[in-house]
């Protein structure tokens, strides 16, 4: 690709298309991140990145296909990326939940693949229109037995585009599904967009510019052998636990070497992997860690609490597996207590409180009415908590 | 000199298929375990090589060297593809 | 095992294959491996350390995978350019036993792995193994998509009418009045005629062999690979241990013995009657049609035209 942002100036020089859908955004950020596979199905509120991909990938000689159902979808995905591509797939909820044992199987096989899930209010076909981070424990375990993840949260359009690339490069180089979160809104909201504003990502956790070079990474060592299907290699890949071989074992050492490999893989790897923003440092007893659309309420929020004087500090979560247990940590022991805004009922919040209980209160702050969690709203919350404190 | 069969004695699981389906009988099937099926006269075998194809178990290798005279239990050997061989 | 947070070596670094990268070398810098030897015959196919194999003795899948073996040797098959694809299951273990890009996915979806395959690198080879439960049960929806799509994938389905790997549980292959462990009174449900399935959703070479006919067998796996288009083989098969336990007969070669008697040539079955024709197994190439657009074929087409578009608009490469 000529210039990273290819797409992007074309977004820009269409005068219809100075606002940018989130869907289409993250869609775009794959395509100039090197994605070109796509194979998925439709389903609201995420039919929008298939259809981006459907118009735009054959148009840089890309494989776009639309399969049968949702399995068969990731399944596609996974062949293609065992022989080297990065695949990526876009669904919703039902869809999620569908693709589950495929993600199990990608994980053992360590193929590179990015699933975005554009998240509807939950369970089963639940309000299809309407926002929720309801799939955040789903993204972590859905699949069974015991297995690492790498989840991202975009909270705006801009995060659309720029995770998306972060995540295609998280699969090249960890070899594994990475899974984009966003609530429906971050998929269906319209916002401007450009290169100088989406290009380089400040973040408390590290700097990233996204050249060329980024998204063409060195491949952390995988569990056994480097192995893509037409290779002189010719591999056998298989979901059965595996020894450096890549043929199946069932030595209770190398099986349980073989498990605690695949999280280690991740896991040591935290600090390039947990993105996150740190607004206000220090600045209060309260803090709120949020991810997704409540963290853009919980940055709004940080204006009114200022302007109120309240003390409050937020931490903007982009990663939430591997869980960024250092920064938590580090929040917890500098506040008294830490608010979680989420629409779910506290999944996250669950989380926070392993990491952080023996240092601060943690409090869940649950939303399931398809609405919004407001700016206004934490505040308040954050106000009662320091009310609380010092009247005590 | 026509092809005849060599047996695996790590593979062959005592199926009997290849003595049931050989044409001429000459095979004799195996009767108990970690045995293989014997060519007890070579002259009956005309080399078809349906106990190759029939074998389940991949333990049939044609080769053109026969066993020694009077041994009736031959050992694995190479194998020709059907390519190879005129009139295939 | 190695440290994973090591940095691989510059040797350990596999560029992704190129699309498109055809005949010739596996990547723009490494030699390929060239087509197979005729004098090692089928063996070399073989990952021969894993054997002997995991099948029962008498079991029909290792005659049916050296059939196909036998096939592939005579058609030349490049271990590098061929990937075999195989769900769960007996016969789908058989992937594991042979030396190719192979790929054990899970149950009922390899045709959607193998479809991800071909259409990433429609220069592969690709081949699907599966079984009557795998591919007809679980895998059934993505069975009658890719023959409705007529992609280039050959598909040959093991028909021991049963679920064998798991213990004998009834497959939609089992047939009433035979017994399973989850149809301890009997089958309830008719069968699938697979071939008029798969023909009826599309697939462009439909065939159906016996593992007591394998030289036809070779041959019908021969023409299906050649076929440009969804190829679909239906082998039937014995499974002596989980099906012959219990439903007589139970021998591996009372079995071949029925699928002989039971056995009939296309050529025949069109001068029978139905009734003649009930319960019988109708072997032979069944269907066979080279004007159906193939998928990879047509996708490349629509690339091509794309590509030409642009470069008349004055756009340049992309």
């Amino acid at each position: 690709m000529e210039l990273w942002y290819t797409h992007l100036l074309r977004e820009t020089i269409d005068q219809d298309s100075l606002l940018v859908q989130g869907n289409r955004a993250s869609a775009l950020g794959a395509l100039d991140a090197g994605v070109r596979f796509f194979a998925g199905y439709p389903i609201t509120p995420s039919s929008e990145i298939m259809e981006v991909m459907a118009r735009e990938l054959p148009l840089v000689d890309g494989v776009f296909l639309q399969m049968e159902d949702e399995i068969a979808s990731i399944c596609a995905c996974i062949g293609a990326s065992l022989t080297g591509e990065v695949a990526m797939t876009a669904t919703s909820g039902p869809g999620f939940s569908l693709m589950q044992e495929a993600l199990g199987y990608a994980i053992m096989a360590e193929a590179p693949l990015v699933v975005v899930n554009v998240m509807r209010m939950g369970p089963s076909t639940g309000r299809p229109t309407t926002p929720s981070q309801g799939d955040v424990m789903q993204a972590r375990w859905g699949t069974h037995g015991d297995h690492p993840a790498i989840v991202l949260a975009a909270s705006n359009v801009a995060d659309m585009y720029r995770l998306t690339m972060a995540a295609v490069r998280f699969a090249q180089r960890f070899r594994m599904p990475v899974i984009v979160l966003a609530d429906e809104i971050v998929g269906h909201m319209r916002e401007s967009f450009s290169p100088e504003l989406v290009g380089r990502y400040r973040l408390t956790s590290g700097d990233f510019d996204f050249t060329e070079t980024y998204v063409h990474p060195e491949r952390v060592r995988e569990v056994h052998p480097p192995h893509e299907l037409g290779t002189l290699l010719h591999p056998h890949v298989t979901g059965l636990i595996h020894d450096e071989t890549g043929f199946p074992t069932n030595d209770p050492e190398k099986s349980a070497e073989f498990l605690r490999e695949l999280h280690d893989k991740v896991v040591h790897h935290r600090d390039e992997l947990c993105l996150y923003d740190v607004k206000n440092q220090g600045g209060g007893r309260v803090a709120v860690i949020a991810y997704g659309s409540c963290a853009r309420s919980a940055r709004a929020a940080l204006k009114l609490a200022e302007a109120e004087g309240i003390p409050l500090e937020v931490l903007h979560l982009y990663t939430l597996f591997p869980l960024p247990v250092e920064i938590v940590q580090e929040v917890a022991r500098r506040v008294e207590f830490i608010i979680i805004p989420e629409l779910n009922l506290g999944q996250y919040a669950r989380e926070v409180r392993r990491m952080a209980e023996n240092w601060t209160t943690v409090i869940s702050m649950g939303r399931i009415d398809g609405n919004l969690i407001t700016p206004r709203e934490i505040v308040d919350r954050a106000a009662a908590l320091v009310g609380k404190y010092e009247s005590a | 000199m026509p092809l005849t069969p060599t047996f695996d004695i790590r593979r062959c699981k005592q199926c009997g298929l290849c003595a049931h389906m050989c044409p001429t009988g000459a095979l004799t099937p195996p009767v108990r375990v970690s045995t293989t099926p014997t060519l007890p006269e070579l002259e009956v075998c005309t080399g078809c090589r349906t106990c190759e194809y029939i074998c389940p178990d991949f333990a049939v290798k044609m080769t053109v060297c026969p066993p020694a005279a009077g041994d009736p239990r031959p050992a694995a050997g190479g194998t020709h593809s059907p390519n190879a061989e005129p009139g295939a | 095992m190695t440290d994973v947070t090591e940095p691989l070596g510059p040797d350990e670094q596999h560029p992704p294959v190129e699309r498109g990268s055809g005949a010739g070398a596996a990547t723009a810098t490494e030699p390929d491996l060239g087509p197979p030897d005729d004098d090692r015959g089928i063996e070399q196919y073989l990952h021969t350390d894993r054997f002997p194999h995991i099948w029962c003795p008498g079991c029909g899948l290792g005659t049916v995978t050296a059939a196909f073996l036998r096939a592939a040797l005579s058609l030349g098959l490049r271990k590098d350019r061929t990937v075999v694809v195989g769900g769960i299951g007996c016969s789908s273990r058989a992937v594991g036993y042979l030396d190719f890009g192979t790929v054990h996915s899970i149950h009922g979806r390899a045709l959607a792995f193998a479809t991800g395959i071909k259409m990433a690198h429609p220069e592969f080879t690709v081949i699907v193994l599966t079984g009557d439960g795998d591919g007809a049960a679980i895998g059934g929806n993505h069975l009658i998509h890719a023959a409705r799509r007529n992609i280039d994938i050959t598909t040959i389905l093991f028909n021991n009418m049963i679920y064998g790997m798991t213990g004998g549980q009834a497959s939609p292959q089992t047939g009433p009045d035979h017994q399973a462990t989850t149809a301890p009174f009997g089958v309830a449900e008719p069968a699938f005629d697979l071939c008029r399935l798969v023909e009826a959703a599309g697939a462009t070479y439909v065939a159906r062999g016996t593992s007591y006919g394998v030289r036809q067998l070779e041959r019908l796996i021969r023409g299906a690979i050649e076929h440009k288009g969804f190829s679909f083989i239906e082998a039937v098969t014995q499974c002596p241990t989980e099906f012959g336990k219990r439903n007589p007969p139970k021998s591996p070669v009372a079995m071949l013995e029925e699928f002989k008697a039971s056995a009939v040539s296309v050529k025949a079955a069109r001068d029978m009657a139905p009734e003649e024709l009930k319960g019988r197994l109708i072997t032979g190439l069944l269907h066979k049609d080279e004007e159906v657009p193939e998928l990879t074929a047509g996708y490349e087409a629509m690339l091509a035209r794309l590509r030409a578009e642009r470069e008349r608009d004055g756009e340049g490469g992309s």
